[in-house]
C-alpha cells in the first residue's frame, strides 16, 4: 500500500484525531486564531494549527474553527461563547504545548467531565455507544419483550384503553 | 430441506434464551434458499394511484410530519429546561459559571504576562535597529565620499589630457593636414621595423633600422 500524501499525514488518520482530549466547553461556539505565516513569534501558532487544529475539529464537529492569517503583528486565539463573552489568549512566542495546555486548561472540558460523559466507559448507560444494547442483554433483568411479551396489565396500550373506545 | 434443527428454536436474534415447545413456527425463508417455482415469473401489480390522489396523501402526510416532529421537539426542549431548572442542575451551573471566571482571570494574568515579555522585546528589536540603521547611514556616507574622491581624480586627469579647444581648431586642422600620420609598418624576421607603405627596403643605411620595442 503507498504511503499517504502530503506532509505529516498522520494527521489525517483516525487514530491521531481520536487520541487527544480537546473537547471544548458547550458554550464555546467559534474558535478563531490570528497568525502569520513568517515571524518568529508565531512559530508556536503555527505549528498549533499544522499540528492540532484538525484535532480540535474532529472532536467538536457543531463549533466553527476559523484562521486569519497575516492580519496582526501577532499571534492570538479568540473564541466566542453563547452569552457574546470573548475569550481572548495571547500567545505571541509561546510554543505549540504551551498553546495546547492553556487551551486545554482554559476552555476545554477537564478529565473529570469527559470521564462523567464518557458513555461507553459507565456500564450503567445503554444504547449503540455503550458496552450493551439493552438491558434486557443483562441476565436478571426482563427478557427483551420482542421474545417474551409483557403482561397485558404492564403494557400501556392496555393499561389506559377505555373500554368503549375499543 | 432448510436445515431446521431439531430443538426447535426460535428464528430470532437472541437464540439461546428461548425454546418453543409447541410446533415449529415458520418465521421467515433462509436467506440462501432459491426462489420458488411458482414465483419465479410473478410481477406483482403494481398499485396505481392516480396523480392528484398522490398530492392529496403526500400533502396530508407532510402536515402530519412536520405537526409529529415539532411537537416532539418542542417536548424535548422542554424536558430539557426542566432538567435544567432542578436544584441540582442549578448549583451546577453556579459552579461551572464559577470555575469560568476562575479560569478566565487566570487567562488574563497570561496575557498581561506575555504582553509585558512582549514589550521587551520590540523595545530591543527597536534599539537594534536603530543602530544598524545608524551604522548603515554612516557607512553610505563615507562610501559616497569615496565615490567622490575617485570622480574628482578621473576629471583632473581628463582635464590634462590635450583637448581640441575651439580657438584652436583651425591651427589643429592646419598642423594635421601639414603632418598626415602613416600607419602602415612591416616586420622583419630580424625584429626590425620598417615605416611607411612605399619604403623601400634597400633606401634605408643597416644602422638607420628601428629595433622593435617590445614593451
Amino acid at each position: 500500500m503507498p504511503f499517504m500524501k502530503g506532509p505529516a499525514p498522520i494527521r489525517r488518520t483516525i487514530e491521531y484525531l481520536d487520541r487527544n482530549k480537546l473537547v471544548l466547553k458547550d458554550r464555546v461556539k467559534i474558535f478563531s486564531i490570528n497568525y502569520n505565516t513568517k515571524g518568529d513569534n508565531h512559530e508556536g501558532a503555527r505549528q498549533f494549527v499544522f499540528w492540532h487544529l484538525p484535532q480540535l475539529q474532529f472532536k467538536n464537529p457543531n463549533v466553527q474553527i476559523t484562521t486569519f492569517k497575516n492580519l496582526t503583528p501577532s499571534p492570538f486565539i479568540q473564541c466566542y461563547l453563547e452569552n457574546g463573552e470573548e475569550v481572548l489568549m495571547d500567545v505571541d512566542f509561546k510554543s505549540k504545548d504551551e498553546i495546547y495546555e492553556r487551551v486545554r486548561r482554559i476552555i476545554c472540558k477537564s478529565e473529570k467531565t469527559l470521564k462523567a460523559e464518557d458513555k461507553l466507559d459507565n456500564p450503567a448507560n445503554f444504547g449503540s455507544k455503550c458496552q450493551k444494547h439493552c438491558i434486557c442483554e443483562v441476565p436478571g433483568q426482563l427478557p427483551c419483550p420482542s421474545l417474551v411479551p409483557l403482561p397485558k396489565s404492564w403494557r400501556g396500550k392496555y393499561k389506559f384503553q377505555k373500554p368503549d373506545e375499543l | 430441506m432448510f436445515g431446521s434443527s431439531g430443538s426447535r428454536v426460535l428464528n430470532v436474534i437472541n437464540i439461546s434464551y428461548l425454546q418453543s415447545r409447541s410446533k415449529r413456527v415458520w418465521v421467515r425463508k433462509p436467506l440462501g434458499s432459491p426462489m420458488a417455482k411458482s414465483k419465479i415469473f410473478r410481477i406483482t401489480p403494481k398499485p396505481v394511484i392516480p396523480e392528484d390522489e398522490k398530492a392529496e396523501i403526500k400533502r396530508l402526510f407532510d402536515n402530519y410530519k412536520n405537526s409529529m416532529k415539532s411537537i416532539r421537539q418542542y417536548f424535548f426542549e422542554q424536558s430539557l429546561k426542566q432538567a435544567e431548572s432542578g436544584e441540582v442542575a442549578q448549583m451546577k451551573h453556579r459552579l461551572e459559571d464559577q470555575e469560568h471566571e476562575r479560569l478566565m482571570e487566570e487567562n488574563r494574568l497570561e496575557n498581561e504576562k506575555t504582553a509585558m515579555v512582549r514589550e521587551e522585546r520590540l523595545k530591543i528589536q527597536a534599539e537594534n535597529t536603530q543602530r544598524n540603521v545608524l551604522a548603515s547611514l554612516i557607512k553610505k556616507e563615507g562610501e559616497a565620499k569615496q565615490h567622490e574622491i575617485q570622480i574628482e581624480d578621473f576629471l583632473t586627469k581628463q582635464m590634462s589630457t590635450p583637448f581640441i579647444q575651439p580657438e584652436n581648431i583651425e591651427k589643429a586642422i592646419e598642423d594635421a593636414l601639414a603632418n598626415p600620420v602613416n600607419f602602415n609598418f612591416a616586420l622583419d624576421l630580424d625584429g626590425y621595423v620598417y615605416r611607411g607603405k612605399d619604403t623601400s627596403i634597400d633606401t634605408i643605411p643597416e644602422e638607420k633600422r628601428e629595433r622593435l620595442n617590445s614593451n
